[in-house]
């Protein structure tokens, strides 16, 4: 090979290195002979057209455009999936409240309670985000999931003065609507069903409607003692007998927490039978959610506690804040690092397999 | 279906081909008109092969580099042939609404 087209390679592998990883994975060889082979015998520089080219098609393959490698397709169907399942827990979530208090305040006085407005928004956005998630309709999905993680943001900064604790109590809740509705908003063309199977989405969309109706039942079921001084009590079946309403918080009994349980698995178990790099890019996504969840308490503990003792209650500090929103993001980062980086490992070791088995038999094969 | 698609599927119609020979025979059908760049090619190939329409056929090493050879499948066949039929269609109908446009008073050829 020529000086000029040892400079022209390393110049085309600088571009081809724009491409994602799977991409130059299935074509960079394949590639590289052909512009080699489109080359002037003294080039030395790639042309202008193609150069542009290039950077055009890689770009197009780093944000998910149509021919994506298939790591950028596990990313997007990871994101199909991770999109619907927050949603479908967001509108199960708020059913669920719903649902506990509008019976649980029927039981208690015959009257149906309002679920307050600022919630109506949220459950609109979800169920919108819900309905077209399992479609192709990609920016209507987002729009509903953006309009709904946006709105539950906006309810907790507007309580969050009189009432801090409860922001950082449903941070998590927050991190995860908000990815959501990123998740559909670049999951292109994919949809979940298309990465779970249609049988377990199915089975587990199903599931999150059980979860929905549990409290509902519960609540209707309950049992309410009425003492003579116009106090009561409420308690789900084998649930605490809650005097008044608990602070607002619905009742739950073994109505709520066997079935739920189950149904709580049975998702567990769709989801776990993705495929294994879905299935990794899935982890990585719910990771900062189920982290802050696990950390917040311990580290906010000083914060939660006394905060709602003062009048007016003590805000959140600076640094807080930083950890609040940078933690997540650099767990997200980290996961999908080293899912990127495992895979890449993987696939390294498998080529060396393949190149020591091939040259056994080649060994065997040649007459000694 | 885009352009770049319709002519790699042309000229994989005819028999396996490599990366450089679609790009000269793409070159050859289209009158000189269409080359395509590596990067399109490849892209248009890899979302071709996920929608079933092409297949490798064979792979060689040709000076240390992989060699791949595509060909049409039948899902391939039957989708250049829909598009083919479809692409008649409209140039007979602009052709037919041309010749009645050069027809008309006026609006002949100079």
């Amino acid at each position: 090979m020529s000086e000029h087209h040892e400079q022209l390679e390393r110049r085309y592998e600088r571009l081809l290195a724009l491409f994602p990883a799977a991409h130059r994975r299935e074509y960079e060889d394949e590639m590289m002979g052909v512009l080699l082979a489109g080359a002037a015998p003294q080039q030395r520089y790639p042309g202008l057209g193609e150069t542009a080219n290039l950077i055009r098609c890689a770009v197009w393959l780093r944000v998910g455009g149509r021919g994506a490698g298939s790591a950028d397709r596990y990313w997007a169907s990871a994101a199909a999936v991770f999109g619907l399942v927050v949603c479908l827990m967001m509108l199960t979530y708020r059913l669920g409240i719903m649902g506990a208090e509008v019976l649980g305040g029927w039981r208690i006085d015959g009257r149906l309670l309002i679920v307050p407005g600022q919630w109506w928004l949220a459950m609109a956005g979800w169920t919108v985000a819900v309905a077209f998630a399992f479609t192709r309709f990609r920016l209507v999905a987002a729009a509903g999931a953006w309009v709904a993680a946006l709105s539950e943001v906006a309810v907790e900064i507007i309580g969050y003065p009189s009432w801090p604790s409860h922001l950082v109590e449903v941070w998590w809740m927050l991190v995860l609507s908000v990815g959501a509705a990123f998740a559909l908003t670049v999951r292109g063309r994919t949809r979940p069903q298309g990465a779970l199977g249609v049988r377990r989405t199915v089975v587990m969309s199903s599931a999150f409607a059980v979860l929905a109706v549990l409290p509902a039942v519960d609540a209707s079921l309950a049992v309410v003692t009425r003492y003579g001084d116009g106090g009561f009590s409420i308690g789900a079946l084998g649930g605490y007998n809650a005097p008044g309403w608990l602070g607002g918080h619905h009742v739950s009994g073994v109505i709520t927490l066997v079935p739920g349980l189950i149904c709580a698995l049975v998702i567990l178990y769709c989801l776990l039978r993705a495929e294994a790099p879905v299935r990794r890019r899935l982890v990585a996504m719910f990771a900062p959610a189920l982290a802050l969840n696990l950390v917040v308490p311990p580290v906010f503990n000083g914060f939660l506690v006394s905060t709602q003792r003062f009048n007016p209650p003590v805000l959140l500090v600076p640094g807080q804040w930083v950890f609040l929103i940078v933690f997540p993001l650099v767990l997200f980062a980290v996961g999908a690092l080293l899912v990127v980086r495992g895979e890449r490992h993987a696939h390294l070791i498998e080529l060396g397999r393949a190149a020591e088995r091939e040259a056994r038999l080649k060994q065997a094969a040649t007459p000694s | 279906m885009g352009e770049p698609a319709f002519l790699i599927l042309t000229a994989l119609a005819g028999e396996p081909k490599h990366g450089y020979a679609v790009i000269e025979d793409v070159l050859d059908i289209s009158g000189g008109q269409v080359r395509l760049h590596t990067g399109t090619l490849y892209s248009v190939l890899d979302r071709l092969r996920e929608g079933g329409l092409i297949e490798v056929d064979r792979e060689e090493i040709v000076a240390s580099r992989l060699r791949r050879y595509y060909r049409l499948t039948g899902v391939g066949q039957e989708r250049l042939a829909a598009e083919t039929v479809r692409l008649r269609r409209n140039a007979d109908a602009a052709a037919a609404r041309l010749s009645g446009f050069a027809l008309r008073p006026g609006t002949g050829a100079a």
